[in-house]
């Protein structure tokens, strides 16, 4: 009982469940068949958000938009990944993927779909990977409003699979219905402006400094697919500058 | 005793692997799921020595674990389930001088079904705290607790029909 207590106790702290997860051998294996088997009803869907993906990545290059170049002048490198498990109805759930240290994968790596964030990897194993989902109560992903730079965090309250609560976003941000929350690239896990969602509510808090914003997700957690895994390759320079700064203090 | 050993241990396989690849992805209203694995801890003879029997429920528990990425919640639900179950059988067999193993017969079929129940409502209430980790969810729990039990209830009710269907009881 102590050991199984010990185990969910260790699974509830980041960075720490190494022990009990989906990246083993075993486990992967059979949840590749599975994907394997449910991925044939799923083809056609598939195709058709590669074909708007597509679409979208070539009206972007031709309008040569701010947007692409921001993404092309930080260096950033995508890899691609199928989910093989993936959870949303619990309040800590995870997603597997079929790619790990042998492609290049790397724990707190971001992981995106064509319509927004999934979640930031946690545990790797040589060919799969665990994805802390962003319906995860120990996720937190910085996001900021597109139409200005006011930004916060963006948690989960553990409710629906596809609302989540952006916090901390100042009283003096002028906020609207329907206002799209993106990624805030205050961290090396995104890049900034990847889209997350839309402003569904937006309360005052009870000290009233500071938004309480429900955005209802681009992306449909329940049914996530395919994935591309974002690597910041100057992510360990980053890091080091910071922990630097912190030493120093 | 080798065949029945082969049979667990094959029983162990099958019903992790129904669980985590059929069972999970039934999902009703988004929050219901049979748990059908509890048929290996009902299943579990009460004959056998206590120690493997808590050391089997501890280790088919991590098992779903590890595909569930639930650190040990279903190993410590599984343990709790199988250390109560004794428990359970003498309070609803009252009367009787050994525990019996659990077969739908045709005496006492309402003790079997408030044995399930009891194992089942204990399992659900100790995986569904240890998976929310956070008691200002308690209302959340009851809730998963009471829909998930009604209908893990029905499911193992089918198979024990189907598999664990005795006329008559005999010690």
């Amino acid at each position: 009982m102590l050991v199984s207590y010990a185990l969910t106790l260790q699974s509830h702290s980041y960075h720490r469940s190494k022990f009990v997860n989906s990246t083993n051998t075993i486990t992967g294996t059979f949840f590749e068949y599975q994907t394997n088997i449910n991925n044939y009803f799923k083809l056609k869907s598939y195709n058709e958000r590669l074909l708007k993906e597509n679409a979208l990545l070539k009206t972007q290059l031709s309008n040569d938009s701010l947007e692409t170049k921001n993404w092309q002048s930080t260096s950033f490198t995508y890899y691609p990944a199928s989910v093989i498990n993936n959870s949303y109805h619990k309040t800590n759930n995870y997603l597997t993927i079929n790619a790990g240290a042998n492609d290049s994968i790397q724990s707190d790596m971001g992981v995106i779909t064509d319509k927004g964030i999934v979640g930031v990897i946690e545990n790797i194993s040589s060919n799969y990977a665990t994805v802390i989902s962003i319906l995860n109560n120990r996720s937190s992903i910085n996001a900021q409003l597109k139409k200005s730079n006011h930004f916060g965090s963006l948690k989960w309250n553990g409710r629906l699979p596809n609302m989540m609560q952006l916090h901390d976003v100042p009283r003096f941000a002028s906020l609207a219905i329907n206002d799209t929350i993106v990624t805030g690239g205050r961290s090396t896990i995104f890049p900034k402006g990847i889209p997350i969602g839309k402003i569904s509510n937006f309360t005052l808090n009870e000290n009233a400094n500071f938004y309480q914003i429900d955005v209802e997700l681009f992306n449909d957690m329940t049914d996530v697919g395919f994935v591309q895994v974002i690597k910041n390759e100057n992510a360990i320079e980053i890091k080091q500058l910071e922990s630097n700064h912190t030493n120093e203090k | 005793m080798k065949n029945s050993i082969i049979t667990y241990c094959f029983q162990f396989a099958i019903l992790v692997l129904l669980q985590v690849l059929v069972a999970n992805r039934i999902l009703l209203w988004d929050f219901i799921t049979p748990f059908i694995s509890l048929f290996f801890i009902v299943s579990l003879p009460v004959s056998l020595d206590k120690w493997i029997q808590i050391l089997a429920c501890f280790l088919f528990g991590l098992c779903i674990d590890f595909f569930e990425n639930s650190g040990g919640a279903n190993a410590a639900a599984c343990l709790v389930a199988i250390y109560a179950k004794p428990m359970f059988i003498r309070l609803f067999y009252q009367g009787e001088e050994n525990l019996r193993d659990l077969y739908l017969t045709k005496d006492k079929p309402l003790q079997l079904f408030g044995i399930l129940l009891s194992i089942i409502v204990c399992h659900h209430l100790v995986v569904f705290s240890f998976e929310f980790y956070d008691f200002s969810f308690w209302n959340s729990i009851l809730k998963y607790t009471f829909w998930n039990s009604i209908f893990t209830f029905v499911v193992l009710v089918l198979c024990i029909a189907i598999f664990r269907n005795k006329p008559r009881y005999i010690q």
